[in-house]
């Protein structure tokens, strides 16, 4: 499963050391934080770091439904021509669909991306809504007006909720893979938390059984029906998402490019508080941890460090933030790599015993008296678990 | 089938019609040997009740005769039973009135008689078999068709290598998009044990489509390869067999034939899954996936 930079605020040189180490296979560049002039910049630096870069541009259009709103931040997004509110009563004719597509088209098919990526609107809280509808007309339509000859991904924007009804759920699945002349790919993003609300809790949000299990098994279906599938947001859920089906994943070096929300495009209540402190994806346990604690677990349980090129830069000083987000995005490519099997079964094996594993070395560190947080890391790992459980059921393995 | 004509009265109607044998009758119709211009034909008589003049209802038998002879002459391929050299026609015979067509004879016999007498097929009849279905199943598709009875019954083993299985009876065939035969509160017509799960909700012609018929011939196929069907069990009530058909997880042919290729089962089960789109979104999707198994 290939692991894609998700473009953010900051980039600095993080996306090219992702690239010249080998760990990232791509990026996918954000039309808010680039200016339409700078796109083609962004794509030929990749580009000349890695010939074979995967570089894809998201035209974020499910954000034009935060134009207008108080407080929005949507940075260069105004800046595309593309990005004008359409009110969804108009969306609803198909004719009004075809014109956003081909807006989009207009901008981004001067950029020598790789791959497309059709724009979509958010799918706010169901399948069986307006809005699901529409966004089913824009899927349809981007074979039709994406037509380079480069591959189409079509967007699936989606509230967290969608995936909690499993007959509307379902009922979309099956009018997806139905589609006349459907795209060859998607680009899915499920998205949590309400307008304002912080990060962690839109990370608990979607660390929830049957949301992973859901995201997975949406994987798995357009896999079967031979769709590839780049997963924006994924961070360490990339190697459940590619055990399912997926072909890709993103994930970015702040909170809101690891998993995602709507309210990225609105300004926080409140002054800004501190930045987060800097940490290490480690493998064993499944989590992303401080510095201290990796120390201190390492002491114990020397298999907390992953052995991979970038724990020098932890075990011999302090990371950088182009570090940490570099040693992200090597953890996960070489958890994708342990993970990930041709056999669906033998994957979701590997994925069970990886869940087990992080609960017994975090076992073995309670037992050393090192508890803080642990009923928090308790309730996340039991929902991967479970989350593999209810893929199985959903999937009919 | 009710008012069955004795083979005098089908003789008097057509004197043309030699070597007349009476084949078989069920429901409305019934199907007799004949022998015209020299070749074997299936000759069909589809009974009109009198009192279905009153309730619109002769009016949808002959529709649903001209719709299933419609999808077969849409359907181009020889993996289906062809139609013969009687065009449809209304005649009577003692006074009631009856549809007479014909279709090619075929001489064979049914999977269904193959399963009673504990046949077990190995893997080239298997994948032949499998062929022949997707095939037909694709004619039936690229017609805009929706075959809706695929089973043992409906399928004849000719012993023939240019078409060693052929399909038969698209008489419940549906349209996609094309005018409704039946109320919209009437139950999907079908075999229970064959149906797919969606065609139980009350809104199947909303979602039908030609998976439907792919499931059908992942059962067909699984429970001619081990004499077992997947989810109904023999003897029960057809409750029963909707609930599983709903709810239980469907055997797995590997348990059952674990001497047949892992692959070749797994494409059988994935034929059988409940949600439509696991299934393979057209028959060419299931039969591509089949040419990369040896």
């Amino acid at each position: 499963m290939k692991v894609l930079a998700q473009n953010g605020h900051q980039p600095s040189n993080k996306i090219s050391e992702g690239l010249a180490q080998g760990v990232l296979d791509g990026l996918i560049i954000s039309t808010r934080y680039t200016a339409p002039d700078k796109a083609e910049e962004r794509i030929r630096e990749a580009k000349r770091i890695n010939a074979d870069a995967d570089v894809l541009v998201d035209p974020e259009y499910y954000a034009t439904r935060q134009l207008g709103t108080p407080n929005n931040q949507l940075g260069y997004l105004e800046d595309w021509p593309y990005f004008n509110a359409v009110p969804r009563r108009d969306l609803v004719r198909t004719g009004v669909v075809e014109e956003a597509l081909r807006q989009v088209w207009v901008e981004v098919s001067r950029l020598g991306v790789s791959a497309h990526i059709a724009p979509n609107i958010y799918i706010p809280q169901s399948f069986d809504s307006i809005e699901a509808g529409i966004a089913m007309n824009f899927i349809g339509g981007a074979k039709d007006i994406f037509a380079d000859g480069r591959p189409v991904y079509a967007t699936i924007a989606l509230d967290r909720r969608a995936l909690l009804n499993p007959a509307e759920f379902k009922s979309f699945l099956n009018d997806l893979t139905a589609l006349e002349n459907p795209p060859d790919g998607f680009y899915i993003l499920v998205g949590g938390g309400l307008i304002n609300e912080r990060s962690d809790v839109v990370h608990s949000e979607i660390v929830d059984a049957n949301v992973i299990g859901g995201w997975m098994l949406l994987n798995h279906v357009l896999a079967q029906n031979g769709f590839r599938v780049i997963n924006g947001c994924a961070d360490l859920l990339m190697p459940f998402l590619g055990v399912a089906g997926g072909d890709a994943g993103a994930t970015g070096w702040w909170s809101n490019l690891r998993v995602f929300s709507m309210g990225r495009y609105v300004k926080p209540e409140g002054p800004g508080g501190q930045l987060p402190t800097v940490r290490y994806v480690s493998k064993l346990l499944f989590n992303r941890i401080r510095l201290n604690e990796l120390r201190v677990y390492a002491e114990i349980l020397p298999g907390v460090l992953n052995g991979l090129p970038l724990d020098a830069k932890y075990t011999g000083g302090t990371p950088t933030r182009t570090d940490e987000a570099v040693q992200t995005w090597e953890a996960i490519s070489s958890l994708n790599t342990g993970l990930v099997a041709g056999d669906i079964a033998q994957g979701l094996a590997r994925l069970d015993d990886c869940v087990t594993q992080a609960r017994a070395a975090y076992a073995c560190l309670q037992s050393r008296g090192l508890s803080e947080g642990i009923e928090a890391v308790s309730e996340y790992l039991t929902q991967l678990a479970n989350a593999v459980q209810t893929f199985r059921r959903l999937a009919e393995l | 089938m009710q008012n069955t004509p004795v083979i005098e009265e089908v003789r008097r109607l057509r004197p043309e019609f030699a070597d007349l044998e009476f084949v078989d009758s069920g429901g409305f119709k019934a199907v007799y040997k004949a022998t015209l211009a020299g070749h074997p034909e299936a000759v069909k008589l589809i009974y009109i009740p009198p009192e279905a003049e009153e309730d619109g209802g002769r009016a949808e038998i002959i529709a649903r005769v001209k719709r299933e002879i419609e999808a077969l002459r849409l359907c181009p391929t020889n993996r289906l039973v062809r139609l013969g050299s009687i065009e449809l026609q209304i005649v009577s015979i003692t006074g009631r009135d009856y549809l007479l067509y014909s279709e090619e004879f075929l001489a064979g016999e049914s999977l269904r008689a193959r399963i009673r007498a504990q046949h077990r097929p190995d893997y080239a009849e298997l994948r032949t078999l499998m062929t022949c279905l997707l095939e037909a199943l694709q004619a039936v598709h690229q017609s805009g068709h929706i075959h809706r009875d695929v089973k043992p019954d409906n399928l004849i083993a000719t012993g023939s290598p240019d078409r060693p299985f052929i399909l038969l009876d698209l008489g419940i065939a549906f349209k996609i998009h094309g005018t409704e035969l039946t109320a919209r509160h009437a139950g999907p017509p079908g075999t229970l044990a064959y149906m797919a799960p969606e065609l139980f909700q009350p809104n199947y012609k909303d979602v039908l489509d030609i998976r439907s018929d792919i499931y059908s011939a992942g059962v067909t196929v699984f429970e001619y390869a081990t004499g077992t069907h997947p989810l109904a069990r023999a003897g029960e009530t057809e409750y029963s067999t909707v609930w599983r058909i709903l709810n239980q997880p469907a055997l797995k042919m590997i348990d059952l034939r674990g001497d047949l290729p892992a692959s070749f089962c797994g494409l059988v089960d994935r034929c059988v899954k409940k949600l439509p789109a696991l299934r393979y979104a057209t028959p060419q999707a299931a039969w591509r996936q089949l040419e990369t198994i040896q």
